[in-house]
């Protein structure tokens, strides 16, 4: 007999996208919606936290009730409310938690709260059969984290940024190139009509799994304004060519030393720094090389979006770990404090 | 009528309870931290106190400022959300005008708001009318404003007179129901 379906409305606010989904068996999207505020914040040259919060508690009834008309479904319809709690904007989480709630309360139906980085990862599940153990490489403006998944419970980590997340650094890049927010599109759009032929520090070239970007940060900040004080022009799509380059270069150094050590056969890339095209190519070339299965998810799952966080709900879903009313935002996030967390649920009945 | 009161706009989170009109329940807390995750605690407990479900309530009065901008903001949130999930009226009255309203020597008066760095400030007639918007006033303008101006600084709440007057007001679509923020923040100035 088929098992009956689990619908998770999932809410998704922890930066400058308001987004509802109803997520099914925590892969099929029956409906999304994402109202982004992306041209509000681009007028101040990056997300205004107050301003962010604002346009949430605006927004988010009507985000409500288009996803539930998109997906031809009352609240009745749902078996949970997810939402995310962690890590974000704190004002910006505490809207959609607070609504979570309401809707929850409404409902009758079980609160899940929703670790945001867990969501980007499971963004893979939506098109894909996420096969375990596997490799995940977690690139945004506040990780760059590599995991190894032996379930959706058992998640360790091998490395992580020592200093400065790799959207972080393509941000801070993108605006000494004077390029507008949001900066890392726009990077590897410049990157596109340029040659590497910038000479650019190599990051932490060392044999453990960890990363580090600030001195190439600083290395391209440095070279910008040594030019500029010497008059110099600055080649601005061959120096994006080539710290784009050198950081990418550095992400599948680390990854492909996974995979020489791992033996590991399937690789996922999550995060909002997963929509880079150039990333996305390189890391499938050097995943072929390796007869590794790799996964990616589309890009409108790679920026923030609700639908992942549907799909990551259902596993606690499963294991029925749900929240009481007083959950609270995090704003913050140890990711190996989480990981242990989730690893007591590794060894319990799944109720499905 | 089961009316729920929703009031949160400053450190002190007030929610209670009418009964066609008649408050059967009010109950305040001052949390001394994480004040936004003791909001939906607190209004399962004013329910439960008064042996209600949150689908016996049958419309809103939510306080949407001015004043704490995460406190107004959650507080909307809550009232908006509830008020399009289970259909029912919502209405918003300010933090100043209950005091305007609840103020028994009605006139010409002025009323504050007051909060960390200043005073959210509004003029008021004898029939509980604001005359022109609200404004924010620094607190070192304070005294050079009060100087002139006739300004009542410590209203106690009448909820019966608030109850009454918040019937005359219409109620509005909850998309519609916002934040009053009165204050604009740096980058916008």
């Amino acid at each position: 007999m088929k098992n009956k379906d689990i619908n998770i409305l999932a809410i998704e606010t922890s930066c400058d996208e308001t987004s509802m989904a109803v997520v099914r068996n925590g892969h099929e999207v029956i409906a999304m919606t994402v109202l982004t505020q992306m041209d509000t914040h681009a007028d101040f040259g990056g997300v205004v936290p107050e301003i962010a919060s604002r346009m949430h508690t605006e927004n988010i009834t009507m985000v409500l009730e288009d996803t539930l008309t998109k997906a031809n479904m009352s609240l009745n319809d749902m078996d949970a409310i997810a939402v995310t709690y962690a890590p974000g904007l704190l004002g910006s989480l505490l809207v959609g938690i607070e609504c979570a709630k309401m809707l929850s309360l409404v409902s009758e139906k079980p609160l899940i709260a929703v670790n945001h980085t867990m969501g980007h990862i499971f963004a893979n599940a939506i098109e894909y059969d996420m096969t375990y153990p596997l490799l995940g490489l977690i690139v945004s403006g506040g990780h760059t984290d590599l995991v190894l998944m032996r379930s959706p419970y058992d998640i360790s980590v091998l490395g992580k940024t020592k200093d400065d997340a790799i959207g972080e650094v393509y941000d801070k890049v993108a605006r000494v190139l004077g390029l507008k927010y949001p900066g890392g599109p726009n990077v590897d759009r410049l990157a596109k009509e340029g040659e590497h032929t910038y000479s650019l520090p190599k990051p932490m070239n060392d044999d453990s799994f960890d990363f580090s970007f600030s001195g190439l940060k600083s290395a391209v900040i440095n070279l910008v304004h040594n030019e500029e004080q010497r008059g110099n022009e600055i080649r601005r799509a061959d120096l994006a060519a080539s710290f784009q380059t050198v950081a990418v270069d550095e992400l599948l150094r680390k990854v492909e030393y996974a995979f020489q050590k791992t033996g590991v056969k399937n690789m996922i890339l999550a995060g909002g720094v997963s929509a880079n095209r150039y990333l996305r190519e390189k890391m499938a070339d050097l995943a072929e090389k390796y007869q590794v299965t790799f996964h990616v998810p589309s890009f409108r799952y790679c920026t923030d979006n609700a639908a992942m966080i549907g799909a990551a709900a259902y596993p606690l879903y499963l294991k029925k770990k749900f929240s009481s009313f007083d959950l609270n935002a995090e704003s913050s996030f140890d990711i190996e404090k989480y990981l242990a967390f989730m690893k007591n649920f590794d060894h319990e009945k799944t109720d499905d | 009528m089961k009316t729920l009161y929703i009031d949160t706009h400053s450190n002190k989170i007030a929610m209670g309870i009418f009964f066609d009109g008649v408050l059967v329940k009010i109950y305040e807390e001052t949390p001394i931290h994480q004040n936004s995750a003791r909001l939906a605690p607190i209004l399962i407990a004013v329910l439960d106190s008064v042996s209600l479900s949150i689908h016996d309530v049958s419309d809103i009065i939510v306080i949407n400022g001015p004043g704490s901008f995460t406190g107004i903001r959650l507080g909307v949130t809550m009232a908006k959300t509830l008020a399009k999930t289970l259909n029912i009226p919502i209405r918003i009255m300010s933090s100043i005008l209950i005091k305007a309203i609840s103020n028994e020597e009605k006139g010409h008066h002025w009323f504050v708001e007051e909060e960390k760095n200043g005073y959210y400030v509004g003029e008021f007639n004898d029939l509980d009318e604001l005359l022109g918007e609200y404004i924010y006033i620094k607190k070192v303008d304070y005294a050079t404003f009060k100087e002139s101006r006739d300004v009542i600084e410590n209203v106690s709440l009448n909820f019966d007179l608030i109850y009454a007057y918040s019937r005359l007001l219409p109620p509005l679509n909850p998309h519609l129901v916002n934040p009053l923020y009165v204050k604009m923040i740096e980058v916008q100035k």
